[in-house]
Order: structure tokens, then C-alpha cells, then sequence
């Protein structure tokens, strides 16, 4: 499962980028040839994400041909 | 000998266990519950403050920079480092224990084990006489580079080595982590099927050498070498091939010229 591995470290990644922020939704483009799941990023990232800033957030995930397995951007809103 | 284990080393942002839960749930909860928002979604006013956040970055990011200051410290020591992966039972130990037999005088060596459990193959390479440091993943599937950083830190190879990492028994996943190694390796026996290369392309096209093992039993099975080897150049136009029999010693000594070879260049 390194799936596992990879949401965790964008879990940390996203905390430390947007800090308090509330996040919606986080996109990645993930390529058919990158050796990882889509289903498998999702069904981690909730696993990851809970009791984080990131819980509940919407991910959506494009799927390109490439080998691509980048975070490609985020919808957040400042508290307050 | 001795045994380190992937998740107790200390790295743990890197590695499996679901950390990143337990490293924010404190103090964001607080948070949270503090500003009243409910449940995600119907405490944002709509359209109010949401704003993107490009940051196009790579998901191995963390991963990669970790083997690239693995790669840079080996470099600086001359030490080689090779990623030798497999499913389990390619005979990738067994082909370490030859290799440390013919070697181990001739080149300092050192070995790195992946595996889920137990420091079995870690005392197959010490009883072949190799330093060896036994890695263990728990749940992961894959050594990484945080892991194999420690690992070094560890094992602490002696400049001009040589230090083979054995990676978890898997075609699939140890394919997408770089751990800083001078070439990935891929071992399958002929007792797997030849049509590996192409259901498990990932790891064949990340490889730089191909190496067919338990040639001895090829009288026994029904494998068809000509067409793996075609479909490994298929998916690897680039890829070496070697074919060893461990056991009876085929193909050893063009493995260990490979190896010098990688060596001198």
C-alpha cells in the first residue's frame, strides 16, 4: 500500500502549506503509467486526512497518461 | 547483525502508519471546534474566502529528496548502491549469497534486507559472510528512502563499497521509490511465468539490468526465455539481460562483471 505512504506525506505537505486554512478540495493529476492506484489515493486520503484540516475535503483526481503523480492544487478558506 | 525497524527509526513522517493522523490531530480539533464550523462544507459562506492554491508538486517529493542526499553522500564516499527487487521466492537472496561468495574478497560488501518480518534473510547474508542490516516495513511494501538512509546511517559502509539492497518481495511498488541507488535491478525466476514483463511494466522499465534466475530448472518448467526476454526489451528497449542459476553458478560470472563494470564507469 504505498498509497498509504504517499497521502500521509500530502497530508503533512498540505498542513504545512495553508497551516490553519480549511481545505476543500485537493486535486492531483495522477498518470496511468505512475504506479499508483487512484482508487487506492482515495480511499487513503480519507484514512489520512481524519483529525486533520484536510478531513472531509473533496479530492479529485485527473488521470493523464503520463507518469504524473503531483499535487496540483488546492481550494481553501481562512477561518475567521 | 542487527535489526532496524522502518517504523521505529525515528523517520516517521516517512513512513507507513498513518502518522500524519496522529502528528495534526492535536491542537487542529481544538480549532475546529473553536471557530464552529460543523461539518466540512456548510460553514464556508459561498464563494466567500475560498481561494486556490497552485502548488503543482510532486507527491515523492518528500521521497526523492531523501534519495537524492542518499545518492549525493554515497557519491562523496565512492560507495555503489543497487536496488535489487523481486516477488518473493525470484531467488533474490540466494543470488546475494553467491554473489558474496565470489566477491567478498575482491570488493567490500555490504547488505541492506527488506522484509515485512522476521531477520531471516539477514542471517542467510551474515552466514555468507557480508555485513547486513535487516530492514523491516511491518505493513509496508516497500523500502523507502528515509528507511534506507538510517539503514546506511547503521550499517555505515566503508568508502569504495559495495551495498546491495534487497527490497520487500514485491514487482510492484519498491518500482516507484527512489532510494538513491546507482541502478535498480530486477529479478524474476523462470518459475514466474515470461509474461511478467509486461503485467508488471512498471518495474521492468524503471531497471537497468534484467536478471533471469533458476535457469537450472528450466528443463522442468514450461518458459518460454526468448519471449520474456522480448517482452522485457519490449516494455525496456534499454534493459541488460542476465541468465543465472545460483546454485549450479551459470551466469555468475557475467553478473559479477556487471557489477565491476558498473563500478568502473
Amino acid at each position: 500500500m504505498h498509497e498509504l505512504s504517499l497521502m500521509a506525506d500530502l497530508v503533512t505537505a498540505v498542513t504545512n502549506e495553508v497551516g490553519d486554512a480549511r481545505v476543500h478540495v485537493v486535486r492531483l493529476a495522477v498518470g496511468r503509467r505512475s504506479g499508483a492506484s487512484a482508487h487506492a489515493l482515495r480511499f487513503c486520503f480519507e484514512v489520512c486526512a481524519r483529525g486533520t484540516p484536510l478531513e472531509g475535503a473533496a479530492i479529485e483526481i485527473q488521470e493523464t497518461p503520463g507518469d504524473e503523480l503531483r499535487l496540483e492544487e488546492l481550494e481553501i478558506s481562512e477561518d475567521g | 547483525m542487527c535489526t532496524t525497524c522502518g517504523c521505529g527509526t525515528g523517520h516517521h513522517g516517512a513512513t507507513f502508519h498513518g502518522h500524519a493522523h496522529g502528528h495534526h490531530h492535536d491542537g487542529r480539533h481544538d480549532h475546529d471546534h473553536a471557530h464552529a464550523h460543523g461539518p466540512r462544507g456548510d460553514g464556508t459562506p459561498p464563494n466567500g474566502r475560498r481561494r486556490t492554491v497552485l502548488l503543482e508538486r510532486d507527491l515523492l517529493a518528500k521521497n526523492d529528496r531523501i534519495a537524492a542526499e542518499n545518492r549525493r553522500a554515497l557519491a562523496a564516499a565512492g560507495v555503489s548502491m543497487f536496488n535489487i527487487i523481486g516477488g518473493p521466492g525470484a531467488g533474490k537472496t540466494a543470488l546475494l549469497e553467491a554473489t558474496i561468495g565470489r566477491l567478498r574478497r575482491e570488493l567490500m560488501l555490504a547488505v541492506l534486507e527488506g522484509d515485512q518480518a522476521t531477520d531471516r534473510d539477514a542471517q542467510r547474508i551474515q552466514r555468507a559472510g557480508c555485513r547486513v542490516l535487516q530492514i523491516n516495513t511491518d505493513s509496508g511494501c516497500h523500502l523507502d528512502a528515509a528507511m534506507i538512509a538510517e539503514g546506511l546511517r547503521i550499517i555505515a559502509p566503508r568508502p569504495s563499497s559495495v551495498v546491495f539492497v534487497e527490497n520487500v518481495g514485491n514487482l510492484v511498488c519498491p518500482a516507484l521509490f527512489d532510494i538513491g541507488e546507482r541502478a535498480k535491478i530486477v529479478v524474476m525466476s523462470v518459475t514466474e511465468g515470461e509474461d511478467k514483463p509486461l503485467k508488471y511494466a512498471h518495474v521492468w522499465s524503471a531497471s537497468e539490468l534484467f536478471v533471469l534466475t533458476k535457469i537450472d530448472l528450466l528443463p522442468h518448467v514450461s518458459f518460454d526465455e526468448d519471449r520474456c526476454v522480448r517482452w522485457a526489451r519490449e516494455v525496456n528497449p534499454e534493459i541488460e539481460v542476465l541468465r543465472v542459476s545460483a546454485l549450479r553458478g551459470d551466469g555468475m560470472d557475467q553478473w559479477c562483471n556487471w557489477i565491476r563494470r558498473q563500478l568502473a564507469t
